[in-house]
């Protein structure tokens, strides 16, 4: 496939139109196991190293990728979120990551170009499953989509960017429901995010399975006056 | 954007109309603060190490650039850095780094016959960090 509408989320800003490259390097430390009586040297998975990179074109300004990256500089346990594909339903892999590298700077007439650095904060990562990524100004229930069950000593993950909120006192309720059908008629709520009213991003204390159910979704209640609008990535992982 | 215009002011003085590209690279120390219970690797960041690099049009007449760098080269002294994107006015769109710094490398001359003479200038900090402002 051509990587042309991947989506980079950090802490609250989506990195994707400044950007034009992303490296997610999410492997394991190798670790020498080979013992008398092996033919060929054998290797088993250590811990896992996280580390993320994203270069493009540098911008300022109000809510530009400079003021953003330069603000997170240094601060722990920040959420970062690609996807490949970027569209509801796909794929999305996600860490808790501090941004530890910038650079900018370039030869007279190119295009200001950037780079960030980011590593892991002991948390492995996740691969999951976007539910959603578009702007939201009405309360309601996102598409339910058949993934798995959650089976004993996997769990439940969920996390959530907010990268726009326009209006008046806007507030944002986000939960994640498990059913054991399509028409979620007697949806119960696995996860629920602490309620939002700027922009930001959360990282859920996992929750243990068994969970039987392999039907999900995301619903959401919006609160506020004079169109309260927030634009999100909600996704969820089971592992 | 396009980088058309920077500002650079190193040790008091602007040396802007001779500079051909600026990068500030700002990364951390990075130290491994992994634990019991952790589940991949963990990093700490420790003080901040960064470079800002500069490549400048050369010129060796009496009072220009390599009159005003060098000087401050050899006097192994701390100097005020300024940087800005496009330009000296600051703003939310061009805001300014500053900080101080130590020249650390700055070939006095580099090239072969035919080239155009260029400066390179590496600096690196004396202990403290980058400053970024969106107003002066």
């Amino acid at each position: 496939m051509i990587l042309n509408n991947t989506k980079i989320y950090f802490a609250g800003y989506n990195l994707s139109g400044d950007s034009n490259s992303t490296d997610l390097q999410l492997g394991y430390e190798e670790k020498d196991d080979t013992t008398f009586g092996d033919t060929a040297r054998s290797v088993a998975c250590g811990m896992q190293a996280i580390s993320g990179a994203v270069s493009g074109f540098w911008d300022a300004g109000t809510g530009g990728i400079d003021g953003n990256l330069w603000g997170k500089l240094n601060t722990a346990s920040q959420v970062l979120s690609v996807s490949p594909v970027g569209t509801i339903g796909s794929s999305v892999y996600a860490c808790k990551s501090m941004h530890m590298q910038y650079n900018f700077g370039g030869q007279i007439g190119d295009l200001l170009p950037f780079s960030a650095a980011f590593r892991g904060q002991g948390v492995a990562s996740v691969k999951g499953t976007i539910l959603e990524i578009s702007q939201k100004t009405l309360t309601g229930n996102g598409t339910g989509r058949q993934l798995t069950d959650v089976d004993a000593g996997q769990y439940l993950y969920g996390g959530m960017h907010i990268v726009a909120v326009t209006g008046t006192n806007p507030t944002l309720d986000v939960i994640i429901q498990s059913d054991n059908a399509i028409t979620f008629d007697t949806p119960t709520t696995r996860l629920t995010f602490t309620q939002a009213s700027a922009v930001g991003a959360q990282w859920l204390t996992p929750v243990a399975g068994a969970i039987a159910d392999d039907y999900w979704r995301a619903s959401y209640t919006i609160g506020g006056t004079d169109t309260p609008t927030f634009t999100v990535l909600i996704w969820m992982a089971i592992q | 954007m396009i980088l058309t215009n920077p500002y650079v002011s190193i040790g008091g003085s602007d040396i802007s109309s001779y500079v051909k590209s600026v990068t500030i690279d700002y990364p951390f120390e990075e130290h491994d603060d992994t634990a019991a219970g952790d589940t991949a690797r963990s990093v700490e960041l420790g003080l901040a190490n960064w470079t800002i690099t500069v490549t400048a049009n050369e010129t060796y007449a009496n009072g220009l650039l390599n009159d005003i760098m060098w000087t401050k080269y050899i006097a192994k002294a701390e100097v005020a850095l300024i940087i800005k994107i496009n330009g000296g006015t600051t703003s939310t769109d061009n805001p300014k780094w500053t900080g101080n710094g130590m020249i650390t490398g700055y070939p006095p001359i580099s090239g072969a016959v035919g080239d155009q003479a260029v400066a390179n200038f590496t600096i690196k900090p004396t202990g403290g960090v980058l400053t970024r402002a969106e107003a002066d």
